[in-house]
C-alpha cells in the first residue's frame, strides 16, 4: 500500500470515528438530564425487569440500568463499593448481610416476589419423575448454582440435604455462576438435569420441567429489595422500589410466573 | 475486618491445575514445535491466514474460544456427537480443561518456537546438508539445540498460560470441585462467595507457581547465553548487495574429461542476474570479486543450497543439476563441502 493511499484510508477512518462518537454524544441531550438508577438484580429477574424498564421510564424521569448476576456476586460488588442504588436479591441471606452492615436505607426493604424451584431436563432426558430419580445412574451430570454465591444453588442443596441424598448426587454436580447458566447447560444438552426457578424454566423452549420441587424442602424463596444507603438518588430509588410493588409491576411479575401477593 | 489466614482444606484445585497445565504443555510443546518447523518452510498459499489462525487463541477473547470449543465438543457439535456414540463426553470433564489449556497455550509455544527457528543462521543448516545430514538430523542436531532457549521459554510461557486459563475452561469443563475446578476457578467462585481468604490463598499460590517458573527459565537462559558467548567465534557475513550486476566468468577451456567440474548455469534473482560458465579440471580455483558479485551464490549453487534457474552442473561426470532433465541432487548427496565465514 502506498503512502498516499494509506493516509486516505487512515483519515477517512478517523473522520468516521469522530462522526459516530459525535452522534452518540448528541443523543442523550434529548433525554433532558434524567436521573440514573443502577439496579443490581438477581439473574432470574432479567426478563421481567427488562419488560418493566420501558414502562417505568415512560412515566418517571429516570434512566434504569441493570446489573444482573448471582445474588452473592452482586453482594460482593456492593460491599466492595459498586455504585448501585437498588439491590434485589434472590434470597434473604444476602440482603440480611447488607442490613446487618447498615448498608440499607432504613425502611426501604420490601419483598418483591416469591418463587419456586423446579428440576428441568434436556429434551433427551427421560425418566425423571421425582427428585430422587436424579440418583439414577443414567443421570450423569446435574447443574446447580454455586451454593455459596447463587441462591438457586443454595436452595437446591437444601432440598438434597432434606431428602438425605446429597452425598449420592453431589459427584454429579456442575456448579454454575448464576441460575441462567444452569438453564443454559440444560438447554445445550451438556448436562442431563438442572435445578432452576420455575420462572427460568418458563422462558426456555428447549427444556422440560420434570418436577416442581415442594417448597417444604427448602427455605422460602423470596426476592427482597431495598435502596442502598450509598445511593445518591435515594428519592428516585425509593420511587422505583415503590413502583415494583404496584399492581402494574406485579401483573408483569405474575405473567412470568413469579408469586406475588394478591 | 481481620481474619486469620487459613489454608483451605481442599487442595484439589492445585493438583487439578498442575495436572491439566502439565498435560496441556506436553501437547502444546510437541505440536507447537512441529507446526513452527512446518510453517518455517511453508511457502504455499494462505500463509498469513494460517499464521493468523494459529495465533488466534492468543488474541481472541477466552469466551470466544470457549464458545467455539463448546459448540464443537458439545452434545450437538460434530465432535460431541461422534464421542457420544461411544458414550464419551468432553464437556464438563477434566479432558475439556486439558483441551482448552492446550488451545490457549499453543500460540505462545508456536510463536516462540518459530521466532527461535527464524533466528538460526541458514548457513549452519546448509553446511550440515552439504556434509550429508538428512533433514531430520539437521533438525535434531542443529536447529533444536540452537533454538533450545527459545523453545524452552515457549514451553514455560505456555505452561503459565495453561495454568492461568479461566474463561474458556469454565465454559467447556465447567466448575466441578475435585474434578475440573482449577485454581483460577476456585479464585473466581471464592470472590463471588465473599470468601476473601480463600481467594487470597489461591491468588498467591498461582502467582508463586507462574513467577517461579518464568524466573527459573530466565535464569537458565542467562546461563546458556553466557556459555554460548564464550564458545562462539566472532562470525560476520558479507552483507548482501542490492546492486544490479551481471557476472560472466570467462570460460577456462580445458580438454573435456570426466574428472573435473563443469558449470554452466544462469540464476535469475530479484535484482541480480548470474550467468556462469566454466570448466575446471583437477586444480584449485580462486575467485575474486567485489561484494555482491555472485561468488557465494555460485558456490551455493554448486553445493546445492540454491538452485539455478537454467543450466547444468556436472562434477566428475556426475550430473548434480540439470534444469532441462529436472535433476537436482540434494546437498547431502552431492559430496560437496561448504564452509561459510
Amino acid at each position: 500500500m502506498n503512502r498516499k493511499h494509506f493516509l486516505t484510508v487512515f483519515s477517512t477512518t478517523i473522520v468516521s470515528l469522530f462522526l459516530v462518537l459525535g452522534l452518540n454524544l448528541a443523543t442523550p441531550e434529548s433525554t433532558q438530564a434524567r436521573t440514573n438508577l443502577l439496579v443490581s438484580a438477581a439473574a432470574s429477574l432479567k426478563e421481567v425487569m427488562e419488560e418493566i424498564k420501558p414502562l417505568y421510564q415512560k412515566t418517571a424521569n429516570v434512566n434504569l440500568t441493570y446489573n444482573f448476576g448471582a445474588s452473592g456476586a452482586l453482594l460482593q460488588q456492593i460491599e466492595q463499593g459498586a455504585p448501585a442504588d437498588i439491590f434485589i436479591a434472590a434470597a434473604a441471606r444476602q440482603m440480611n448481610t447488607l442490613e446487618q452492615n447498615g448498608a440499607l436505607l432504613s425502611g426501604t426493604r420490601a419483598n418483591l416476589a416469591n418463587n419456586r424451584l423446579a428440576i428441568v431436563v434436556s429434551n433427551r432426558t427421560r425418566g425423571i419423575t421425582s427428585i430422587s430419580s436424579l440418583r439414577n445412574p443414567e443421570i450423569k451430570r446435574i447443574a446447580i448454582g454455586e451454593p455459596r454465591s447463587v441462591p438457586a444453588g443454595h436452595y437446591a442443596e437444601q432440598v438434597f440435604q432434606k431428602l438425605n441424598i446429597l452425598n449420592e448426587v453431589k459427584p454429579k454436580f456442575v456448579y454454575a455462576n448464576n441460575v441462567r447458566q444452569v438453564l443454559a447447560a440444560v438447554e445445550s444438552g451438556n448436562v442431563d438435569a438442572g435445578l432452576v426457578y420455575i420462572t427460568d424454566a418458563k422462558i426456555s423452549n428447549n427444556v422440560r420441567t420434570a418436577v416442581i420441587v415442594s417448597d417444604t424442602y427448602h427455605s422460602q424463596i423470596v426476592y427482597p429489595m431495598a435502596v442502598l444507603k450509598r445511593s445518591k438518588n435515594a428519592a428516585a430509588a425509593r420511587a422505583f422500589v415503590k413502583y415494583l410493588s404496584s399492581g402494574e409491576a406485579r401483573g408483569i411479575l405474575r405473567k412470568y410466573g413469579f408469586i406475588v401477593p394478591k | 475486618m481481620v481474619e486469620t489466614f487459613t489454608v483451605p482444606l481442599d487442595l484439589s484445585p492445585l493438583w487439578i491445575s498442575l495436572k491439566v497445565a502439565a498435560i496441556a504443555t506436553v501437547f502444546t510443546f510437541f505440536v507447537g514445535i512441529a507446526v513452527a518447523y512446518w510453517m518455517l518452510n511453508y511457502r504455499g498459499k494462505g500463509k498469513s491466514l494460517l499464521e493468523g489462525i494459529f495465533v488466534s487463541p492468543l488474541i481472541l477473547p477466552p469466551t470466544v474460544v470457549g464458545f467455539l470449543l463448546l459448540l464443537f465438543f458439545g452434545k450437538n457439535g460434530p465432535a460431541g456427537q461422534l464421542l457420544d456414540s461411544i458414550d464419551f463426553s468432553i464437556v464438563f470433564t477434566w479432558y475439556g480443561a486439558v483441551i482448552t489449556a492446550t488451545v490457549v497455550s499453543f500460540p505462545l509455544m508456536y510463536r516462540t518456537a518459530l521466532g527461535a527457528f527464524e533466528q538460526i543462521d541458514e548457513n549452519y543448516l546448509a553446511v550440515a546438508r552439504t556434509l550429508g545430514a538428512s533433514e531430520w538430523t539437521v533438525f535434531r542436531r542443529i536447529m533444536l539445540p540452537l533454538a533450545l532457549p527459545g523453545v524452552v521459554a515457549g514451553g514455560v510461557l505456555g505452561f503459565a498460560r495453561a495454568l492461568g486459563e479461566f474463561g474458556a475452561t469454565l465454559m467447556l469443563a465447567g466448575n466441578i470441585p475435585g474434578q475440573t475446578q482449577t485454581i483460577p476457578m476456585a479464585i473466581y467462585f471464592a470472590v463471588e462467595a465473599g470468601a476473601m481468604n480463600e481467594a487470597w490463598f489461591w491468588a498467591i499460590a498461582i502467582m508463586l507457581i507462574s513467577l517461579s517458573g518464568i524466573v527459573a527459565v530466565n535464569f537458565w537462559q542467562d546461563q546458556q547465553q553466557n556459555r554460548r558467548s564464550k564458545l562462539k567465534a566472532d562470525k560476520s557475513l558479507s552483507p548482501r548487495s542490492h546492486r544490479t550486476a551481471e557476472v560472466t566468468l570467462t570460460p577456462i577451456t580445458q580438454p573435456s574429461s570426466t574428472s573435473g567440474l563443469v558449470v554452466n548455469i544462469q540464476k535469475r534473482l530479484a535484482n541480480f542476474d548470474l550467468d556462469l560458465s566454466f570448466t575446471l579440471a583437477k586444480s584449485t580455483l580462486g575467485i575474486l570479486g567485489g561484494s555482491g558479485a555472485g561468488k557465494s551464490m555460485m558456490l551455493k549453487c554448486i553445493a546445492g543450497m540454491e538452485s539455478p534457474t537454467k543450466g547444468q552442473i556436472v562434477l566428475n561426470g556426475r550430473v548434480l543439476f540439470d534444469a532441462k532433465a529436472g535433476i537436482n541432487v540434494p546437498s547431502r548427496d552431492r559430496k560437496v563441502g561448504f564452509l561459510s565465514f
